[in-house]
């Protein structure tokens, strides 16, 4: 509606005011035309006669737009507009954030454990293996349960790293390799424990090419170590994924801000009213929304890198660890099939400083509390093996099989299962960290809508109630 | 003048604020807490065991030495039951545990954990889990121990009265021959019964498919119908077995050994074919009260010094390393015991014990339910 002042017919006295039209202010009493009427307005008090007409513009004319009511109109457009655009922004940053936790969650931490299990299983079965050929017709059930167990466990954890992987050729080129593997290897600990039980001398030579699939060149532990690597190197592509659409949607908010900004110090120019409490709502709302952004992003980098580096990192550590012994284990083994106690394996340094190194990740009491029983088991098992050594050294081989598949068996074990467990703590962990980052962005992906909505809401809302006051 | 136009007013405008705030608010919750269950001392602690593990002597001197109040109750008879009545009610929820530790064999534990409704063990106060026999740290379902510590274990393997069964029982054929019809007692835990009648089918309970379990289960059931068990028994096989109610019965090792101290001439045998070995745990439940006070008593019993107390008294195998050190240096009685296979196998003891393994869910609870129909033979 627009109404054209025509005439004032007398000067008006200094103490009324014309607001605008259609709207007079005579002697303290608001005095409102409607279309095509006409004044003359008579105020008691004054004696002031005012004459106006009110007439509709054309629709296209630009005297339309002049008006206070049609200006306020254009703002309130205008934000509206910018909400949208930021609402679309923060949208993408939201769903940028999303994916990337989510494939966190769903494939490269799935296949980073997975991956390192599956090293603790094929490592398991060696070790295993190896035991059980060095009990040889006084099988010892309980390792050979353990090599069969880790076997049959393996193809499941190979299916998980397979279907995590997405579609990376060099992986999975890997991992085929390992799938190729892993049967053959099972075949030849089979036929060297039953050529070994015959008395058949070509069942160390089994043994050795077994043990060459497992740790030999572009063997087992090679070719998943290639997966873990990429794993790894898409872990850090995940951690920074989102941080552009973040920026993109913060650079939305603040344009909308201070458009936000600008209009509520033109309103209180135009309007003489302090402040208009929808439209300080909508500022709120957007620097909120802003607000929101910023932390869930920073709060996934912090879950994120946490699961990284309090949880993968030992979990890296801890398989790693867990290669080493299994190597010394099998070396330990191997020396007394050959009856040669220059081949005792030489690696306890390095498994000592592996074990160090996990103690200073540690970042709990109740973390160091398993490292420290970690370090005990590995104590434990070290001192057997140094009697099984000495042992070789003093008295042959057979003293020495004796005691490596006595004690050393079970001390071994139960180091190996300590680590286990450690890894599996780290495992959860590392989930229930993925899982927080994901928490954080339960109500973001609504809040990303809601609130620019809320705020456009608020803003034509808050321009209503003035241009309300016009009618 | 007024426009009769609805209008958006102040008053409107701030009721919908206040709504939406209000759901702006609840968005902004909602992160899990990650990390360890805080350790809090409450000196208070709740205990559900099996008759006759610990005598009430060692229940003080705990309460003592930890400063602990202890609530002790031998109310878990049987893993069904006790599963029941103390465990179901607190997995689904129906109720909060009123223990801090409770004692169920290692299949129940297994589910416990599966279900999610164990206690990680807060292993920075209990150092002694170091102490564990490696022998039980390689379960599947718990590798390495995070969520329970053997408590005591056991063997289910034949005791009998030779003066009653002419000789020598050596073989779970020999307890099924008829010759012993009707003297024999069946032990009431279906994993132990039909891992017995597996291995002596040639079977591995360790390793068991619902083919060979099922075909266990179907020689116990027809020897029921046979009418060659006397008696379904749990740990009453000792009154049976010495007053001449039973000649042979599968019987677990611990009572076993206890009722040789007062009956020498009566027999405890692993059967050629092997016998089956379990083991009670110590589980604590998900939202046990005194979390610390369960961690310090699991430490105290994990002390070998505390636990060749606790062997001596109930004779039952031992699950913490250094206890036969222990027995050792105390000489007399206590070295001797030291040398009882029941209680410390040995490694050929060892290597013909068989753990039972796991089957799914559906088949044990379908192999749980036809063996329980077979104590109405014995009503």
């Amino acid at each position: 509606m627009l109404v054209e002042l025509v005439e004032i017919v007398r000067p008006l006295p200094d103490d009324i005011a014309v607001i605008g039209p259609p709207l007079f202010d005579l002697c303290g009493i608001h005095c409102r035309l409607s279309v095509g009427e006409t004044t003359p307005t008579v105020c008691v008090f004054y004696d002031v006669v005012v004459t106006a007409t009110v007439a509709r513009p054309s629709w296209l004319s630009p005297d339309r737009f002049r008006t206070t009511p049609a200006r306020l109109r254009t703002w309130s457009v205008v934000i509206t507009a910018l909400l949208s655009v930021a609402a679309v922004f923060a949208s993408f940053a939201t769903q940028a954030f999303i994916s990337s936790v989510d494939k966190v969650e769903r494939n490269t931490g799935p296949v980073l454990i997975s991956t390192q299990r599956l090293v603790g299983s094929i490592a398991e079965a060696d070790a295993a293996n190896t035991a059980v050929f060095l009990s040889g017709t006084e099988l010892d059930r309980q390792q050979q349960s353990l090599f069969e167990n880790a076997i049959s466990r393996a193809p499941q954890q190979l299916e998980d790293v397979s279907t995590g992987i997405g579609d990376d050729p060099e992986s999975h080129e890997a991992l085929k390799r390992v799938a190729s593997q892993l049967p053959e290897y099972a075949r030849l600990a089979e036929r060297a424990r039953l050529a070994n039980l015959a008395g058949d001398p070509s069942a160390t030579a089994d043994l050795q090419r077994a043990f060459e699939l497992v740790s030999g060149p572009n063997g087992m532990i090679d070719n998943t170590r290639i997966v873990t690597s990429r794993t790894q190197s898409g872990f850090d592509d995940d951690l920074k994924s989102g941080n552009l659409e973040w920026v993109g949607a913060i650079v939305a908010l603040a344009v909308t801000l201070l458009v936000l900004l600008l209009a509520q110090r033109n309103l209180r120019a135009r309007t003489r009213r302090t402040f208009n409490l929808p439209l300080v709502l909508a500022t709120f709302c957007v620097i909120g929304l802003g607000i929101w952004l910023s932390l869930a992003l920073l709060g996934r980098q912090q879950d994120l890198q946490s699961a990284q580096t309090e949880a993968y990192d030992s979990i890296a550590l801890t398989a790693k660890l867990q290669t080493l012994a299994f190597e010394y284990k099998t070396a330990e083994a191997l020396s007394i099939i050959e009856e040669d106690a220059s081949d005792f394996p030489t690696n306890g340094a390095a498994i000592k400083t592996q074990l160090k190194l996990l103690l200073d990740s540690a970042d709990s009491d109740r973390e160091e509390g398993a490292v420290g029983l970690l370090q005990a088991r590995w104590d434990r098992y070290e001192t057997t093996s140094q009697k099984v050594e000495s042992a070789l050294t003093a008295n042959g081989s057979t003293a020495a099989r004796r005691l490596a598949i006595s004690e050393g068996n079970a001390d071994f074990n139960g180091f190996n299962t300590t680590v286990e467990s450690v890894l599996l703590a780290n495992r959860d962990q590392f989930n229930d960290a993925v899982a927080s980052a994901g928490h954080r962005m339960r109500w973001l992906r609504l809040g990303a809508i809601l609130l620019p909505l809320l705020a456009a809401l608020l803003t034509l809302a808050g321009y209503q109630l003035r241009i309300n006051e016009y009618w | 003048m007024h426009s009769s136009r609805s209008r958006f007013t102040r008053r409107d405008f701030l009721a919908a604020a206040g709504a939406v705030s209000a759901v702006a608010a609840l968005g902004g919750c909602g992160r899990t807490g990650i990390g360890n269950r805080p350790l809090v001392s409450t000196q208070q602690l709740n205990v559900v065991n099996w008759p006759e593990y610990i005598d009430l002597g060692t229940i003080t001197r705990i309460q003592s030495e930890l400063n602990l109040t202890v609530d002790y109750r031998e109310v878990y008879e049987d893993n069904v039951t006790g599963f029941d009545d103390l465990i179901a009610p607190v997995l689904t929820g129906a109720a909060t545990p009123d223990y801090d530790i409770i004692t169920p064999t290692f299949w129940v534990a297994d589910r416990i954990i599966a279900d999610g409704g164990a206690e990680p063990l807060p292993l920075e106060v209990i150092p002694n889990h170091v102490n564990i026999d490696p022998a039980y740290l390689i379960n599947d379902w718990d590798r390495g121990s995070r969520f329970q510590m053997p408590w005591q274990g056991g063997m289910t393997g034949i005791a009998y009265d030779p003066a009653l069964v002419d000789g020598e029982i050596e073989s779970i054929n020999d307890l099924f021959n008829s010759r012993l019809a009707g003297k024999v007692g069946l032990v009431g835990e279906m994993r132990e019964a039909v891992g017995l009648a597996m291995l002596a089918n040639g079977d591995d309970p360790s390793r068991p498919t619902p083919r060979t379990a099922q075909a266990g289960l179907d020689r116990i059931k027809r020897l029921v119908e046979q009418g060659h068990f006397a008696k379904i028994v749990f740990d009453d096989f000792v009154g049976f077995l010495a007053d001449g109610t039973l000649a042979a019965t599968m019987a677990w090792s611990g009572q076993a050994a206890a009722l040789q101290a007062d009956r020498p001439d009566l027999e405890f045998a692993i059967p050629v074919e092997g016998a089956i070995s379990w083991f009670d745990t110590m589980i604590m439940p998900r939202g046990a009260q005194n979390y610390l006070s369960a961690a310090l008593w699991m430490n105290w019993m994990y002390n070998p010094e505390n636990a060749a107390e606790i062997s001596a008294w109930n004779l039952y195998v031992c699950p913490v390393l250094g206890t036969q050190d222990v027995l050792r240096s105390r000489g007399g009685e206590s070295a001797a015991l030291a040398e009882n296979p029941l209680v410390f196998p040995d490694a050929d003891t060892r290597n013909r014990l068989f753990n039972w393994g796991t089957l799914d869910r559906e088949t044990e609870r379908s192999l749980e339910a036809e063996f329980d129909s077979l104590f109405a033979f014995f009503e």
